[in-house]
């Protein structure tokens, strides 16, 4: 059961498949041990049918006519039993996937949405190795249907080595040669996995492209720059570069799979020439020995194949879980210290650095930095200098790589996530756009009042998005997303309007970080949410709030108390807009590049 | 046989018949290739069947056994070694499939030159559908669907094979046996598939379920849902939609106990019968033991017709080849627009009069354009300013002519933009919208989609401020080898780089839908000097709400409800005293207040 897994950290078959039952029966225990009973109990008749021809056969030689009528009876009885056990064990072992893939998807989906962090989320290696949890969750659903068919499978082995035995005990060397296709099977399903690995680029590409080609949104440009047919073609590369290794892999997995089989074959031939021959077995013996020896392959064809589903798709699965849950876990555990309700001194940030997990360039070098409760703070400086990434590490989304985080002298880090969470707010740039009715889209900005009318209507007001709102069919009632039924498109910046009120939801935040949230709306729109951070700003001063403003636009930033310029990764001036102005450094000369303007 | 012969007419009629048409059409050769090891694969355990009755006849009269062996070594070394091989026959063709489908998904799409069939709400079903179907969310992948389809086929020719094997025995054998497996489908129909499948309702519970769990798994959503703590909110949405649904298809295809009463009496009957038969005719000495246990193991064999047939994920697989069929023909025919004969003219700027526009989108109520009027001198560059909603969009994908107007007409130096030769007006046009594409590959790819000496891309990069970014051969996504990513700001530079590209290569109209909104404020100014110099020739159109940007243009164009409110220069507009006034003096403000003026926070 050795995994040839370039990933030397997935955890190991036993201990992965042994977690994944132990899921299993935590969801569903008595499915479970249904469908495991059903799906044993279904193993029985048709290794048997060897034996009710074996007495058929005796009964037919010595002319007994009672025999002859049992014999009868008993393969009649194992065909018919044999198709209604099957019956119910499917419709048991089906019943058990559905319900039991419903807390397996929870599970897969609840770790992944609830890890702290959010390297999963944008480093390629772990994206990588969870794109099959988040894509191919049926794969856990065929879990255990595949391990039960497969011990099944080894029931139905034993039983029939064991009529095998019967005849002669040699005829149980015959399930030796069933070792090169089940070893093959394994072997090969390592070696495919490896090219899979090694081609998943050209696969990301190509759906990548293909969304691209079938989406509404990149259609205007795709037709006026008329690269339809280049998009094409470029698709059908990337998928060929997919497909190809792929499907030379699984060509040689053919050809040794039935190069292997053959080999068993020839041995069913030796064995039946043993038999017959060798040691002159009686004509019901034989019948017995070519039934059962035939039975044989197709069992260990069963079980190499559920064995190969195991293996290739269905454990690699459940490795991944586990992983899932210990990499959850590994994030976890530090945090053993609840937020502050308040803040009394504010963050201070001693010697950070981050760089995203994989890669060589700081983003942060060296920030020291103090961030007073209760103030206004703006972030300014070129693209790429660091702004979003100092959001990410304060929104405890990413841990610093080097130094520390302090919020009131207490390392972030080790503040619980969630409680964390729970004391900010906020608005990204890349937002998303939560495709619900419009008072939920805007309500998840603060759950306990998802269907809080006046809360939302707040929220709403707030972020300035009435006008939004109001051009909408049904208001906040209006489903969004045009691919829902009913449901209304919204430009860019409607959406980030709703997105802005889905941040302005919380009352009392600790933290409220606005990146860029203002890009893309219009002039009074603007003018009037610069009012809404004043009062926002305000509203939050009892607890000691900091709000964080990431902006191009000094009409905004200026009014904050403290101003912070990146640069390559460091703060390269801070003060306030009057300070920075006398210092006449990078801020006064960005400053007045943008005023000049307006003269 | 009548039975058969009933199931493969009704079949004919069934979305089936399409998915088996499909497969030929992805790949023939890999297709006949299956069908042939698959009947091979069907017809071998019923000649192991036969074989084994000789071999036993030898064995027990005494024969030479060489004859029998060798026939029985052959069909069972037959039998091992062509089972993995069609598997994997399968599995690639099942590749082969999704790609074929996807090739023509992606014709659907592209083919139409205009874009309303990208926006159809009634489409989104089939489109979804199409787009996701190969992703294991709605079912297994298309590889692994084809060795279940096979498995059931296999499955249904074997049984098959083996009744008719009984034939040899009495002519009313095969009808018996394989007539009574035939029947447990028919009479555990009702509870072998899920009829109600396809409703409205399951298929919104349906996406409602995906949807949430992709908002759990994947990227886009994944910093809000940490922020606003949504984890257990949208893990439980999904978990109850999709209990629900599960439990729907549980109670409408549960077994019932009187139909499995029926089915068992009727094969319990049916066996008996055979059996008994067979061991009357033993007794009585008029069959031999060789051909007895041929018909015996047939006889077992032919129970293989109730397990066989068509598997719950071909129909599946079905649906995906008729939703795509479907929407060839729904999207050629909404994407359509007419094509006109006229060439452009290749010169640097083009003139545009848009005559009583009106333009209301299909998923809209209220028409987003209503009696517009402009006119856009050549060579000239027209900033369009309002509100959100005003139209600006619109009117931008009414130039690169992606809709028709609903009324009045667009005309380019006089001419009919309909009766323009679309391709030559596209090659004419360039555009950077918001929601520009980044394309996750080369940076030389994403400045010239088209290819383009390098000299000319790295002027290009030049130009927009984008030089130094990467290497022209470095792909513009961290999620590749050697790859980087891009902020939204560096991001927006080359999608400016792409328009004077594009510029340097012969368009004569520049469409600019807010293209700095993303850069910095440097960036910003000294950018949009870059562009108007190096667009200077061409008749620039540029959607903004900065007007910093906006005052830059030869001439302002305020936008309102549909139509233009005031048309002008910036020193006309600015006495004219409007709306323009209005919005510009907000905005001003914010840098025109002396430190005296600031506002104080507390």
């Amino acid at each position: 059961m050795s995994s040839t897994s370039t990933e030397p950290d997935l955890p190991g078959t036993r201990e992965a498949l042994w977690r994944s039952m132990k899921l299993g029966f935590r969801a569903e225990p008595w499915l479970l041990m249904l469908a495991l009973g059903a799906s044993l109990a279904a193993a029985v008749p048709d290794p048997l049918i060897a034996l009710g021809l074996k007495y058929f056969a005796e009964a037919a030689e010595s002319g007994d006519r009672t025999a002859l009528l049992l014999a009868a009876v008993f393969l009649a009885a194992l065909a018919v039993g044999g198709w209604l056990l099957r019956i119910a064990a499917e419709r048991a072992n089906r019943r058990f996937a559905d319900r039991s893939t419903v807390s397996l998807e929870s599970h897969v989906a609840g770790l992944q949405a609830s890890v702290p962090g959010i390297a999963h989320h944008e480093r390629p290696d772990l994206l990588d190795r969870l794109a099959v949890l988040r894509d191919q969750v049926f794969a856990l659903n065929h879990l255990y249907g595949s391990l039960f068919s497969a011990l099944a499978a080894v029931f139905r082995l034993i039983v029939t080595v064991a009529l095998l035995m019967s005849v002669h005990p040699a005829l149980a060397l015959l399930i030796l040669f069933a070792a090169p296709p089940v070893w093959t099977s394994s072997w090969r399903a390592g070696k495919e996995r490896v090219v899979w690995e090694s081609v998943a680029q050209y696969e990301r590409l190509a759906r990548h492209l293909f969304l691209i080609g079938t989406a509404a949104s990149p259609g205007k440009e795709v037709r006026t720059t008329q690269v339809e047919e280049r998009l094409i073609e470029q698709w059908r590369r990337a998928r060929d570069q997919w497909y190809r290794p792929i499907a030379r892999a699984r060509w040689t997995s053919a050809v040794c799979q039935a190069g292997a089989w053959g080999i068993f074959g020839l041995a069913f031939v030796g064995a039946i020439v043993f038999a017959s021959t060798g040691i002159g077995a009686s004509a019901p013996d034989v019948l017995l020995v070519l039934t059962a020896s035939s039975r044989l392959s197709q069992y260990v064809g069963m079980a190499v194949q559920e064995a190969s589903f195991l293996r290739g798709i269905w454990m690699d699965a459940s490795k991944r879980l586990a992983w899932l849950e210990d990499y959850a876990v590994a994030q976890m555990d530090r945090a053993d210290q609840r937020a502050p309700r308040e803040l009394e001194k504010g963050f201070s940030l001693e010697g950070v650095s981050f760089r995203y997990p994989g890669t060589e360039n700081w983003v942060l070098r060296d920030v020291d930095l103090e961030l007073p409760a209760g103030c206004v703070v703006a972030v300014v400086g070129e693209n790429g200098a660091g702004k979003t990434t100092l959001m990410k590490l304060l929104g405890r989304f990413y841990e610093p790589t080097e130094g520390m985080i302090r919020v009131d002298g207490i390392d972030l880090g080790r503040i619980r996530a969630d409680e964390w969470r729970e004391k900010t707010a906020g608005a990204f740039q890349d937002f998303c756009r939560f495709e619900y009715r419009a008072s939920r889209t805007v309500g998840l900005g603060d759950l306990p009042r998802l269907d809080d009318r006046p809360a939302v209507e707040q929220g709403v007001v707030r972020a300035g998005a009435d006008d939004v709102v109001a051009h909408l069919v049904d208001g906040l009632d209006t489903q969004l997303g045009p691919t829902w039924r009913d449901g209304v498109d919204l430009s860019f910046g409607q959406w980030q309007k709703l997105a802005l009120a889905r941040g302005f939801m919380r009352d009392a935040p600790l933290l409220l970080g606005l990146d860029e949230p203002t890009a893309a709306l219009d002039a009074e729109t603007e003018h009037v949410l610069f009012e809404r951070y004043a009062d926002a700003a305000r509203g939050g001063e009892a607890r000691g709030r900091i709000t964080i403003l990431v902006s191009h636009r000094f009409s905004t930033v200026r009014m904050a108390d403290l101003i912070l310029v990146l640069a390559e990764g460091r703060i390269a001036e801070k003060g306030s807009h009057g300070e920075l102005m006398a210092l006449g450094g990078r801020y006064a000369e960005l400053y007045t590049i943008q005023a000049e303007a307006y003269r | 046989m009548a039975s058969l012969r009933a199931q493969l007419s009704s079949l004919r009629g069934r979305e089936e018949i399409d998915f088996f048409r499909a497969l030929f059409r992805a790949d023939p050769a890999l297709t006949s290739l299956w069908w042939a090891l698959l009947l091979v694969l069907g017809v071998l355990p019923a000649v192991l069947a036969v074989v084994l009755g000789h071999v036993v006849a030898a064995v027990q009269q005494g024969t030479s056994l060489n004859e029998p062996l060798v026939t029985l070594g052959i069909t069972f070394f037959a039998m091992q070694v062509l089972a993995p091989l069609h598997a994997q026959v399968g599995t690639n063709l099942g590749s082969r499939t999704s790609t074929f489908l996807y090739d023509r998904l992606l014709h659907a799409t592209l083919g139409p030159p205009g874009m309303a069939h990208l926006e159809r709400p009634d489409l989104m079903e089939d489109l979804t559908l199409a787009r996701d179907f190969d992703q294991g969310i709605t079912g297994p992948p298309m590889s692994i669907t084809m060795g279940f389809i096979a498995g059931g086929l296999v499955s249904i020719v074997a049984g098959l094979a083996s009744a008719s094997v009984l034939f040899g025995y009495r002519w009313w054998a095969p009808w018996l046996i394989g007539g009574a497996w035939a029947a447990t489908h028919w009479l555990l129909a009702e509870s072998s598939v899920w009829r109600d499948r396809q409703t409205p309702e399951v298929m919104e519970a349906q996406r409602h379920a995906d949807y949430a769990y992709r908002l759990a798994v994947d990227p886009p959503a994944a910093k809000e849902i940490r922020m606003f703590g949504l984890a257990d909110w949208v893990v439980g949405g999904f978990a109850e939609r999709r209990k629900r649904l599960v439990d729907l298809r549980y109670e409408a295809t549960r077994l019932r106990e009187r139909s499995v009463r029926w089915a068992l009496l009727v094969v319990l009957f049916a066996n008996a019968i055979f059996f008994l038969a067979l061991a009357k005719d033993v007794a009585a000495g008029t069959l031999a033991l060789g051909a007895a246990s041929t018909f015996a193991f047939a006889c077992v064999g032919t129970s293989a017709v109730a397990f066989g047939g068509l598997n719950w994920s071909l129909s599946l697989a079905a649906q995906v080849v008729r939703a795509v069929f479907r929407l060839e023909k729904a999207m050629a025919e909404g994407g359509a627009l007419s094509n006109g004969a006229g060439a452009v003219a290749e010169k640097p700027g083009v003139g545009l009069r848009l005559r009583d526009v009106a333009f209301t989108y299909e998923s809209g109520a209220e028409p987003v354009l209503d009696g517009l009027d402009l006119e856009i001198p050549a060579g000239r560059s027209l900033a369009i300013v309002g509100q959100n909603g005003a139209g600006k969009t619109t009117i931008a994908k009414l130039l690169c002519r992606l809709y028709d107007p609903q009324r009045g007409t667009i005309e380019v130096d006089g001419v009919d933009l309909q009766e323009l030769d679309l391709g030559s007006w596209r090659e004419r046009v360039t555009s950077v919208f918001q929601d520009f594409i980044r394309f996750e590959l080369s940076l030389r790819d994403n400045v010239a989609p088209h290819g383009a000496p390098d000299d000319e891309i790295l002027a290009a990069l030049e130009e927009a401020g984008a030089r130094g970014f990467a290497d022209l051969d470095t792909v513009m996504a961290r999620a590749y080898p050697g790859g980087v990513d891009l902020s939204g700001g560096q991001w927006q530079r080359v999608a400016l780089a792409r328009a004077l590209c594009a510029v340097r290569q012969g368009a004569s109209l520049v469409i600019l839908d807010e293209p700095t909104a993303q850069l910095d404020v440097r960036g910003e100014s000294e950018i949009f000097e870059r562009i108007l110099r190096a667009t200077r020739d061409c008749t620039t159109i540029l959607v903004s709400h900065r007007f910093s940007t906006v005052r830059h243009a030869d001439r302002i164009c305020v936008l309102e409800r549909g139509r233009v409110a005031e048309l002008g220069t910036h020193e006309e507009l600015m006495e004219l005293g409007g709306r323009y006034r209005t919005m510009f003096d907000l905005q001003a403000s914010r840098f025109a207040e002396e430190e005296e003026d600031v506002i104080h926070l507390d």
